[in-house]
């Protein structure tokens, strides 16, 4: 077999440089979005966790309660705990730089004296220094540590002031020692600040209150009865438990939208597997009589469909080493986008390793030699069937088998019969692994209905080609009907692209319009005032609550304030949203869009009790309805609360509550606000408005305002950011399927060198042969993105209908993706006919005399 | 009469250098207006590279061929194109059809090309598709003729641009002698018809004696020129 390898395969692999070059590449590139994919989403649960460590330090039990925090006392509480060996009080709270509002930055007050049994943090740079507790440099009320990054960042120097805005205003602090990168001083991407947790109380007009103590057991205690005996002991307002604990909470938060990814990265590899079937096929169609020779001298059929697998198996390996090199280099690109969505959507996290173990690198690289072989397996079956008789006989041409390709169109039908049972009667669409499936059965269907679909279409073009470009237009057309097999697997290949860029887009419009329309009915404030760039949500900057009565007092033109209050909340196994308004004001002017319950008795409800509203993914994801009681753990212990209505919310694809803000407090014990709706009295315009806001407020709380419109559209590149990281899949499926196309055209040309060298004898320019390949090109680009475009809105629909119910429990309206779809039909043309330009220009310089005696 | 084509001191070098190979040594022939010349040899004497310079595929790498009083040495490819497109004809052993054209199409090809107007090219069709006797055939796919009838229909297709030089390579190799027969018959009637020059290839002395001159290629140089006994070709 080696002897086979060498003599044969190399051989050809040589002979045919580009085919092979290509097919590699083709391999690399699925490789490199499975492996970027899952490096990404393992480095974003590895960073999580390693911020969570990083923060923890050496701490075994974190108690904490709420956003709003507890009274001082309960350290002496904690401390009396028997098995409590040593614990330490933190501060904790969001604010960002006065002249650089676009990162948020965690200030966290720690104990100078009990902390450095937790945490270490180490001086850098020039105020490093041999066994100096850095702590100590925290003797002042107004003094910050740095991080390294944060200083490079901004140029900032010890000794130098750092203005900062928190919830309580505008800080003024003086930075006395830059923080090594390691450690707690590693996460949040160096955005941290530590003060002495006193000093943070003052800055931040909490005194008397800690946000959380971390807790080192004494030795030989038992975690769990400490764990057992603090909740005990503090009520049940607290949240006790070991550090990694909320981990369990994250991965589910994650987990669909990991999931997607995934689906996504394994349908680039599906796609290269095309790809490589493709180009195994087109080796044994023109390496028939190789076959036949050497059967007729005696190579069984095992050993000719052994030497086609191991050909796959080397590509394959190859192809998965340059893949996984480049996966690695995708996977940096990807955690920038990928750490921003979540940002945007989940928490503050930024992402800085990238980590592959070797078992994993061994697991990428056997699938992508596995992944050659599955896809070789047909053709090498195929040439193993091959007689030696053929060696003596001329190549016999495929003939187009109409009835044969109506057979392979129905069994395309019936698998989407069973993608459809899959998805509608089962679980399919909630389970990854059925969901996965079904979609790759889908695009398996798809290919099986194109072969039929290009002989027809094929027909139908060839006399309007030959009208608009003449006789090589309707050659080009006659061309692809001639061997619609082959075809169709690179059109499909093409389909898939194009169908996933239109889904994607179609689904990413429908969610949009179904979020703009649920902003319109629920966010009626003429303006929108934040202490924060980013979107309002738990890591936002609190401003204080009698901001909003002077707003209304010493601003000309307010009628009303309404304030925003949001929190994450425990329920089931996840973390939803929580949030507050002033349900009198709210329902004045935001008439919501209600599933369950009637507007005005829900709002009654709600403000009169102890009663919330849910968004509909959480009726969905919780099989809670109206009428409903749920139990919530809040800093004042469990409460239940009834549900008084269900109404679409996109705020959370976990799940929203709604409640009124005194409701809130009572509670939650937070009086703080993220945002505050501003509404106008009627004849005032908001420009003016805003400026005395600005004007009045705007310095001490480094206010965001926004109008209406200005907040939708903010929102709006919100959702584009989080399907941002889609793009890049869809982008590398598409320069696969190109792939594809240049080298079934190039073998398309082989195989017809003789025609093309007659062609040119009777009188055909290389300009005509040209015109002749790039024809045959655009019309796989017509196939490929009028069926991909008709897929593309199918799945849409699939996704807006079901899936997006069935995950996130959401019902989106769909909407006609109109102009991806023309831009996805002009980009399957468009790349087809470039993808055409090469092989059509090696078309054209073909020898024709060589090509005359070319059998 | 006149030279349709005149070969003069042609040589044909491939390659270059000690590895070079020189296919014609020196070879002067000419085909007059209405003559039928037919080029015969073993295999590798240069009788291809011969018909090749004379049906404008290649260049001489020196002397001069001269078709129809043009001299090929220094004409761009888009020139020899033109002048194959419009002043030669060919025919090829294996006939060379498009599979996913009909008959008529096929035929039209060289018209296409030129964009001839319809009615003309349903004309011109008739009138060959009569001439070779496949006027019931006209809507088929080659893939539904016998050879013989394939061959017939790339004569028509190489008459369509009322070529003056027809270039035939093995014409007859792939038939059967009693279908080599009719296809030589034809070849004869079109020159009487439109009085125009056939070159013919082949490696068949019998097919050869059915011409007007032989000529023998041996060792790229031409050893013998003769007139050919122009019997008609006879099934063995």
């Amino acid at each position: 077999m080696l002897f086979f390898l060498r003599s044969i395969s190399l051989e050809h692999f040589r002979l045919h440089l580009l085919r092979t070059s290509l097919t590699v590449l083709g391999i690399a590139l699925g490789i490199t979005v499975f492996v970027g994919i899952n490096l990404v989403n393992k480095s974003t649960l590895a960073s999580f966790y390693q911020m969570i460590n990083n923060v923890a330090g050496r701490a075994q039990v974190e108690v904490s309660r709420g956003r709003s925090g507890f009274e001082e006392v309960v350290l002496d509480d904690v401390l009396d705990t028997e098995g409590v060996g040593k614990a330490a009080p933190i501060v904790r709270s969001s604010a960002y730089l006065e002249n650089a509002p676009e990162d948020t930055l965690i200030l966290l007050g720690v104990d100078t004296l009990a902390d450095k049994e937790f945490r270490t943090f180490t001086a850098s740079g020039e105020s490093a220094q041999e066994d100096l507790d850095v702590l100590q440099f925290l003797n002042s009320p107004d003094s910050v540590l740095i991080t390294e990054p944060l200083a490079e960042r901004h140029g900032f120097k010890v000794d130098d002031s750092l203005e900062i805005i928190t919830g309580a205003g505008l800080k003024t602090l003086t930075i006395r020692a830059i923080l090594a990168e390691e450690g707690a001083a590693k996460v949040f991407g160096g955005n941290l600040l530590i003060m002495d947790v006193f000093s943070a109380q003052d800055v931040l007009e909490r005194t008397g209150r800690f946000d959380q103590i971390d807790i080192i057991l004494a030795e030989g205690a038992d975690r769990e009865a400490v764990i057992h005996d603090l909740r005990a002991k503090l009520g049940d307002g607290f949240t006790v438990d070991s550090p990694g604990s909320r981990s369990g909470q994250v991965e589910n938060m994650l987990k669909s939208f990991q999931q997607i990814l995934t689906i996504m990265s394994l349908l680039s590899l599906f796609v290269g597997m095309f790809l490589i079937y493709n180009t195994f096929s087109m080796a044994v169609a023109q390496r028939r009589r190789e076959i036949g020779i050497l059967r007729a001298l005696g190579v069984s059929a095992r050993q000719v469909a052994t030497m086609f697998i191991v050909e796959a198996g080397f590509l394959g390996l190859l192809g998965s080493v340059i893949g996984t090199l480049a996966g690695y280099a995708l996977a940096r690109k990807l955690t920038e986008i990928v750490a921003e969505t979540i940002s945007t959507a989940y928490f503050n996290l930024s992402i800085d390793q990238i980590a592959m173990a070797p078992q994993d690198l061994g697991v990428v690289i056997a699938l992508g030699m596995v992944t050659s072989i599955l896809s070789a397996v047909a053709p090498a079956r195929h040439a193993a069937r091959v007689s030696p008789l053929e060696a003596m006989s001329p190549q016999a041409m495929e003939t187009a088998a109409r009835a044969k390709y109506w057979k392979v169109f129905g069994v395309g039908v019936a698998l989407f019969v069973v993608q459809f049972v899959l998805l509608f009667l089962t679980d399919g669409a909630s389970n990854p692994l059925i969901g996965g499936g079904a979609s790759m059965l889908g695009f398996l269907a798809l290919t099986l209905l194109s072969p039929i679909l290009i002989v027809l279409v094929g027909e139908f073009f060839s006399p309007i080609l030959k009208k608009i470009f003449s006789v090589e237009g309707k050659l080009g057309a006659d061309n692809l009907t001639r061997s619609p097999g082959r075809t169709s697997v690179t059109v499909s290949a093409l389909m898939i692209g194009i169908a996933l860029a239109v889904s994607v887009k179609g689904t990413m419009l429908s969610f949009q319009s179904s979020v703009l329309e649920w902003l319109h009915q629920s966010v009626t404030a003429d303006m929108v005032i934040r202490s924060s760039a980013a979107l309002p949500g738990p890591d936002a900057v609190d401003m204080p609550e009698s901001l909003g009565d002077e707003i209304v007092a010493k601003v000309d033109g307010v009628a009303d304030v309404n304030r925003f209050r949001m929190v994450n909340q425990s329920y089931g196994n996840t973390q939803v949203v929580l949030y507050s308004v002033q349900m009198p004001e709210y329902r004045k002017y935001s008439p919501g869009i209600w599933i369950e319950g009637e507007a005005d008795a829900v709002y009654d409800a709600v403000t009169a009790k102890d009663a919330v509203y849910v968004s509909e993914n959480f009726m969905n994801r919780f099989n809670v309805h109206a009428g409903d009681e749920i139990e919530l753990a809040t800093p004042t212990g469990p409460k239940k609360f009834m549900v008084a209505g269900v109404r679409v919310d996109y705020m959370s694809d976990q799940g929203v509550i709604g409640m009124d803000r005194a409701t809130f407090k009572t509670h939650w014990q937070d009086n703080g606000v993220d945002s505050y709706d501003v509404f106008l009295k009627s004849g005032y315009e908001v420009a003016p408005v805003r400026e005395s806001i600005s004007q009045l407020f705007g310095k001490d709380y480094r206010l965001v305002l926004q109008t209406n419109a200005e907040y939708r559209v903010e929102v709006q590149s919100a959702i584009e950011q989080s399907f941002r990281i889609t793009f890049v899949m869809e982008a590398i499926a598409i320069i696969i399927a190109v792939i594809g196309i240049i080298n079934t055209l190039m073998v398309s040309i082989l195989d017809r060198t003789r025609e093309i060298g007659m062609l040119r004898a009777i009188g055909f320019t290389g300009e005509q042969v040209r015109k002749l390949v790039v024809s045959e090109a655009g019309m796989m680009g017509v196939i490929a993105g009028g069926f991909g475009v008709v897929a593309g809105i199918g799945f849409t629909m699939v996704i807006t209908q079901i899936v997006l119910r069935e995950v996130v429990g959401w019902t989106t309206p769909f909407v006609f993706p109109g102009q991806s779809a023309a831009l996805g039909f002009g980009l399957a043309v468009l790349v087809s006919i470039f993808a055409g330009f090469y092989p059509a220009k090696k078309a054209s310089e073909t020898n024709i005399i060589q090509a005359l005696e070319y059998e | 009469m006149s030279n349709m084509i005149e070969v003069v001191n042609v040589t044909k070098t491939y390659g270059s250098g000690a590895k070079g190979v020189q296919a014609l040594k020196g070879v002067n022939v000419e085909a007059r207006k209405g003559e039928i010349i037919c080029i015969v040899g073993p295999s590798g004497s240069g009788k291809s590279t011969l018909l090749h310079l004379m049906g404008g595929l290649d260049t001489p790498t020196s002397g001069q061929v001269i078709i129809d009083g043009q001299d090929t040495k220094n004409m761009s490819d888009r020139n020899l194109t033109l002048l194959r497109r419009r002043r030669l004809g060919f025919v090829f052993q294996f006939f060379n059809l498009l599979p996913t054209m009909t008959v008529e199409e096929n035929i039209a090809l060289p018209l296409f090309l030129e964009k001839v107007d319809k009615a003309k090219i349903s004309k011109k069709v008739d009138e060959l598709t009569a001439l070779v006797g496949l006027e019931h055939r006209k809507h088929h796919k080659p893939e539904e003729l016998s050879g013989g009838q394939q061959q017939r229909v790339a004569i028509a297709r190489a008459l369509s641009n009322d070529p003056a030089l027809l270039l035939a390579d093995e014409p007859t190799g792939n038939l059967d002698s009693k279908t080599g027969a009719e296809i030589l018959r034809l070849l004869r009637e079109t020159v009487e018809k439109y009085q125009q020059t056939i070159v013919l290839v082949t490696h068949d002395n019998k097919v050869a004696e059915w011409g007007d001159r032989i000529v023998t290629v041996k060792d790229g140089l031409i050893e013998e020129i003769r007139e050919a006994r122009r019997e008609a070709f006879v099934p063995a």
